[in-house]
């Protein structure tokens, strides 16, 4: 990357597939990583289409260039293309990947959990986070042969129907009548509400702390997850920790062990295996029986590749004692960030955890601000996103963090020029 | 999602903003000029609905408006939200309290005012070829979809769901550069305001133009579609942006086509 001031990308390419697609697939780019659940704000600053990857960056279909602070949303967690995990992935696709039995390389890979997640003793795989949730909300169901489950305001545990609301299309409102909810840090009000449902409600399920969208993240209070636990045990509901979004990144014990608990059961995906396709439901010994006792599999739940590349991911985390090179970059990006905020007289809040910083302008409270920012900065190659908590991957170098800033720099300056 | 809808709110919807959108007809549709030139002298239509608040529009030779300030009142009385729902619907009639001269007024002005308005909310492939028409056809259509998420989000059970979501300020629907109508949430309740803005919205999405408008709200095109090619766009505090969207499905369960 050149280290002058950068002239915005334009996205011709991009936009030839993008009409290609709309032709094809509804919405053209459905979901999250699309133009309207991504938030691209304006359309016109962003690219709909990346072509390669590498490290903690990826260039898109025009050839522009970017440092990436989402990382695929989270599952690039070593540096895209990671040549230790590519080489395990590759030795097992040489041998074998989706067969009809499965290979003793998802106990390996079981046994590793095991021995690395502090609640963990049991891992059942699955491919997607939201498969994992379900999976556990099932479990908690089977094993309380109670109905409800209480989330917390703000939340997202996927999009099965189950953890969806009322007013989506395609939900029905027995999909999500028994859904129950509590604010964030609020141990009196989910007190409250286990008296109010007592013998009632099968689960609680959360995530370690709360990294919603569009608002400051915040991190649980002090004795928080220790009252959650306590009342989980007075009332037999199951604590549901979901550590999709945040697990391999702030603790490889787990996030429920970062802050000084043990969940009942723990959901896993993104970072599990550095990109490969691979999610994991771990539990505690009690829920065994429940689990093994379900209906619940997929076509590839038990492909070897992922495993073998999830050993290799987590083997080299474990190495790098990435949770805490995390907590060192970030600090040092979203440092720099609210400094050279302040430079132009803009207020950045960072919140969250370093590992999963999320920003907002605090100039106006519609974010206004905020988006245009964002917008100059994917303009100018650094991408970050205006709704959504970021993401941070090993590979990211010091270096890489001056260049984010100088570009971050030159963007305040666009939006301080108004 | 719900599957089924609420005769009270689709009542509430046809009050405040089918029939609310007579003051945008009057003002876009030039059909509806020589109509009101026979109004001899201002008319107030007062609906009475049994279990639905009060509504009072005024007819002058100028145009319609708000309020019940007229130098005669026709008063349309309806025994139920379903009975006015039915009179939308063209099924049913209302039961006028009028003297001659107001009945004179309900069959020579506000009854071809009122089949005018259908024009043009359920205009045909012909109309809508006419572009002076079908400009005036998608601004008296928006209208009529913002005061109905409003109805929508204050009265359905989904609706006042979503609602319950949304923090309070602004929320601007903006066609391009010329059209700026804004819905007001304060403590969970939405209001329109069909007055010019005059203050900065919290959020807003924006139709590229009135083409784009009317396919959309009249279901020939995808919301999202037209956010990822450009032809919508948002922007602000987006979930209220999101929380009204859902709330404008809804109101699409009450004013569109049945499966």
């Amino acid at each position: 990357m050149t280290a002058t001031a950068t002239t915005p990308y334009t996205y011709t390419r991009s936009r030839e597939a993008f009409a290609r697609a709309q032709r094809v697939i509804p919405a053209g780019i459905p979901g999250h990583q699309g133009p309207s659940e991504g938030c691209y704000i304006p359309q016109s600053a962003y690219p709909l289409f990346s072509e390669r990857a590498e490290g903690s960056r990826f260039w898109d279909v025009d050839g522009n260039e970017y440092l990436d602070y989402m990382c695929g949303y989270g599952p690039n967690v070593l540096g895209y293309g990671d040549p230790v995990v590519d080489a395990a992935a590759r030795r097992q696709a040489a041998l074998e990947d989706v067969v009809t039995i499965p290979s003793t390389t998802m106990v390996d890979l079981a046994e590793l959990l095991v021995d690395t997640v502090a609640s963990a003793d049991w891992a059942f795989f699955a491919k997607n986070g939201g498969d994992t949730t379900t999976l556990a909300v099932m479990t908690a169901r089977a094993a309380t042969r109670r109905k409800k489950v209480v989330f917390v305001k703000g939340y997202y545990h996927g999009v099965a129907p189950w953890t969806q609301k009322l007013d989506y299309p395609g939900v029905l409102e027995e999909d999500v009548a028994h859904n129950l909810y509590v604010p964030w840090n609020d141990v009196a009000a989910l007190e409250a509400m286990f008296r109010e449902h007592r013998g009632e409600i099968a689960a609680f399920i959360s995530t370690p702390y709360m990294h919603g969208n569009f608002v400051d993240n915040e991190l649980p209070a002090e004795g928080y997850w220790q009252g959650v636990r306590r009342l989980c045990d007075e009332h037999g509901v199951v604590l549901i920790m979901d550590d999709v979004r945040a697990g391999w990144r702030l603790d490889l014990a787990g996030s429920d062990h970062h802050y000084g608990i043990e969940a009942d059961l723990v959901c896993f995906c993104k970072a599990i295996g550095n990109g490969y396709n691979l999610a994991a439901l771990t539990g505690r010994e009690a829920l065994r029986e429940t689990v093994a006792s379900l209906t619940y599999t997929g076509s590839y739940w038990m492909s070897a590749v992922p495993f073998a590349a999830s050993i290799a991911t987590i083997t080299r985390l474990k190495e790098l004692d990435a949770p805490a090179l995390f907590r060192r970059r970030g600090t040092e990006l979203t440092t720099g960030l609210v400094e050279a905020a302040a430079g132009h007289g803009l207020t950045l809040v960072a919140s969250g955890e370093p590992a999963l910083f999320y920003l907002r302008l605090a100039d106006d409270d519609s974010l206004m601000l905020h988006q245009r920012w964002v917008a100059e900065c994917v303009r100018r190659g650094v991408w970050f996103t205006s709704h959504h908590n970021h993401f941070l991957n090993a590979s990211l170098t010091s270096y890489d963090i001056a260049r984010t800033l100088e570009i971050a720099d030159e963007a305040f300056a666009a939006v301080a020029a108004g | 999602m719900l599957t089924d809808t609420d005769p009270r709110v689709l009542a509430h919807i046809n009050l405040f903003a089918v029939l609310g959108a007579l003051p945008s007809l009057a003002e876009h549709a030039p059909e509806a000029r020589p109509l009101l030139a026979a109004v001899d002298r201002p008319t107030t239509v007062r609906f009475r609905v049994r279990g639905l608040p009060d509504r009072a529009l005024t007819f002058d030779r100028d145009g319609i408006a708000e309020g019940a300030h007229g130098e005669r009142t026709v008063t349309l009385v309806l025994r139920s939200p379903a009975h006015l729902n039915a009179m939308i619907d063209g099924a049913a009639q209302p039961v006028p309290l009028a003297r001659p001269a107001g009945l004179r007024f309900l069959t020579q002005v506000f009854a071809p005012l009122a089949d005018l308005l259908g024009r043009y909310l359920r205009p045909s492939e012909e109309d809508l070829a006419d572009a002076a028409f079908s400009e005036a056809s998608a601004v008296i259509t928006l209208h009529v979809a913002v005061a109905a998420i409003a109805q929508v989000a204050n009265t359905d059970r989904s609706g006042r769901f979503s609602a319950g979501l949304i923090p309070d300020g602004q929320i601007a629907l903006e066609v391009g550069d010329s059209l700026d109508l804004r819905l007001h949430a304060r403590d969970h309740a939405l209001t329109f305001d069909p007055a010019p803005a005059s203050s900065p919205a919290r959020a807003a999405l924006t139709f590229r133009d009135l083409d784009v408008a009317g396919d959309v709200l009249a279901g020939r095109a995808s919301a999202l579609a037209c956010l990822g090619d450009g032809s919508m766009a948002m922007r602000g505090f987006i979930p209220m942006i999101d929380n009204v969207s859902r709330i404008l499905d809804r109101v699409g369960h009450y004013l569109g086509e049945q499966p």
